[in-house]
């Protein structure tokens, strides 16, 4: 009977002991920062007016080409290099939207948004996810208050598509000696440290 | 020795015992309200907690689902086992819960592989064959969501393992089947990497099926007959569309696929005449698939589908018969 006890504890035991582990196994390289290097969070929506973008929806991808880290006091920071740079979307109601991207003191911020196409040169063609428009709206014209969210991709060259990258930019930027690799991971920008330059 | 009086004190006992006990009962809506509303308070509240928070709860969680399975044991086996699915569900969610958490690089594919992992720990802990059987599924989902990924290796060991399963637990049918399933899914996903002509994979799942109805061995036959049989059944009546042979060999079709369907009614029948009930639903899938490709451009519509539906209820009608004679 005691041997019976002992066993089903044992079982138990070892039950949890293996389900921790193999949990916490997936924990264990963010924890320690061991594979993945140094990881930077940039939360790009900070830059933009809080009551215009929403964390949870928000996503954008901008031209990786047009964008650029700094290392400002242990902070990364993103900068859009483009002094005007438009994303194009599409209402639920299949109207067209554009939101106007602008630079201050270095960081991205919305300019202005609206439901006709911009006449400038600066217009980026951008492929159309989704824009979500607070529910309140019913007028003709949507201004920054009524967007509570943009999702937008740019259509990226083939070969990101290839390896599998549809959602997500992968691009290299320098940084002293070491390399980083920039990536969106659900509305954030990731940057991590991939390896240190030859 | 037990007088009448004894006698009627125990039968009141377990009589009142057999009856609606309305004070367990609102004690247990109670509690379940109570969770309910502490669950709903943490999912409401759950991004502004702290990662440090996030990884204590689902550890307390995980604990507590462990820890009351261990408690329920002896006296409650089925509540003991009822806990111990919770608690694999509760570790897949931590693993998802944990990705999020951290922005892991963690496909989907390789949760599921972990979910797997964790399934076949348990079923080999407590001999478990529905913990196994969630371990195929976990499995199943695994292989689909690395369609185009090479895991090969992973791919052996599950298949492997799943089969020395049949072993672990006594041969039993339930167990053979879903590892047969699990490997005719491996078929398609390796056909898939490799970027293989529809064609050949249907050519490949005939010669499976027809292998796993005739070849003669000692672990469960009547399993690897009926799944042999549906994978035959399925992968013939795909070949018997013309489109499929013009993809490989430069002819038309029709000259090909016409005999195919020839020769798999005519094996179907055979297999008829040895009173199996299958193939009556091959052949009434052939007649259909027929009846629909060459008819559906011509005929009214309406006259179409009341046709078609006469022609299932028909073959329904002529399985069922031929099935209750069988088993007369």
């Amino acid at each position: 009977m005691r041997k019976k006890i002992r066993d089903v504890r044992l079982r138990y035991g070892l039950t949890y002991l293996a389900l921790l582990f193999l949990m916490f196994l997936t924990a264990v390289p963010s924890l320690l920062s061991i594979p993945f290097g140094t990881t930077y969070e940039v939360e790009a929506y900070a830059a933009f007016p809080t009551d215009v973008m929403r964390k949870d929806d928000f996503a954008i991808m901008f031209p990786v080409e047009m964008i650029t880290f700094e290392m400002m006091d242990e902070e990364l920071r993103m900068v859009i290099q483009s002094s005007s740079v438009v994303a194009i979307g599409r209402t639920m109601n299949d109207q067209v939207i554009y939101v106007e991207f602008g630079e201050e003191d270095g960081t991205a911020v919305v300019i202005r948004a609206g439901l006709e196409k911009p006449e400038t040169s600066a217009y980026i063609e951008a492929e159309y996810q989704s824009v979500m428009i607070d529910e309140d709206f019913n007028g003709d014209e949507v201004t920054m208050d009524d967007i509570i969210g943009i999702r937008v991709s740019y259509p990226w060259p083939d070969h990101y598509r290839q390896q599998g990258h549809d959602d997500q930019i992968v691009e290299g930027f320098k940084q002293g000696s070491v390399i980083y690799s920039i990536r969106i991971w659900r509305g954030r920008f990731l940057v991590q440290e991939m390896s240190p330059m030859s | 020795m037990i007088t009448p009086e004894t006698v009627d004190d125990i039968l009141t006992y377990y009589q009142e015992g057999r009856g609606i006990n309305i004070i367990r009962v609102l004690v247990s809506i109670g509690s379940v309200l109570i969770g309910l509303g502490i669950l709903l308070i943490v999912a409401g509240n759950w991004h502004l907690i702290t990662n440090a928070w996030k990884l204590v709860m689902i550890g307390l969680v995980l604990t507590s689902s462990v820890g009351a399975a261990y408690l329920t044991h002896q006296k409650r086996p089925y509540t003991s086992m009822g806990l111990l699915y919770l608690s694999l569900l509760v570790y897949g969610a931590g693993i998802i819960l944990i990705r999020d958490m951290f922005y892991l690089d963690l496909e989907e594919s390789t949760i599921f592989l972990l979910w797997t992992a964790g399934a076949l720990v348990l079923s080999s802990l407590h001999k478990d064959v529905i913990l196994f059987l969630v371990a195929h599924m976990a499995a199943a989902i695994f292989l689909m969501s690395s369609l185009g990924n090479p895991v090969f290796f992973e791919l052996i060991a599950l298949v492997v393992l799943f089969f020395a399963g049949n072993w672990f637990f006594g041969y039993k049918k339930i167990v053979t089947a879903f590892s047969l399933l699990f490997l005719v899914l491996s078929v398609f996903y390796i056909f898939d990497f490799f970027r293989i002509d529809t064609f050949w994979l249907m050519l490949c799942y005939l010669m499976l099926g027809l292998l796993m109805v005739h070849v003669h061995h000692g672990l469960n036959r009547s399993v690897f007959r009926s799944i042999g049989l549906g994978v035959v059944g399925v992968a013939g009546v795909v070949m018997t569309f013309s489109d499929l042979w013009e993809g490989v060999i430069n002819i038309n079709g029709t000259w090909l696929s016409v005999p195919f369907a020839i020769g798999l009614t005519g094996y179907m029948f055979m297999l008829i005449s040895k009173k199996q009930v299958f193939p009556l639903i091959v052949i009434g899938a052939l007649i259909l698939r027929y009846y629909f490709d060459t008819l559906y451009g011509f005929m009214p519509r309406a006259l179409f589908f009341v046709i078609g539906g006469l022609m299932i209820l028909g073959i329904g009608m002529f399985i069922e018969r031929y099935r209750k004679e069988e088993q007369a």
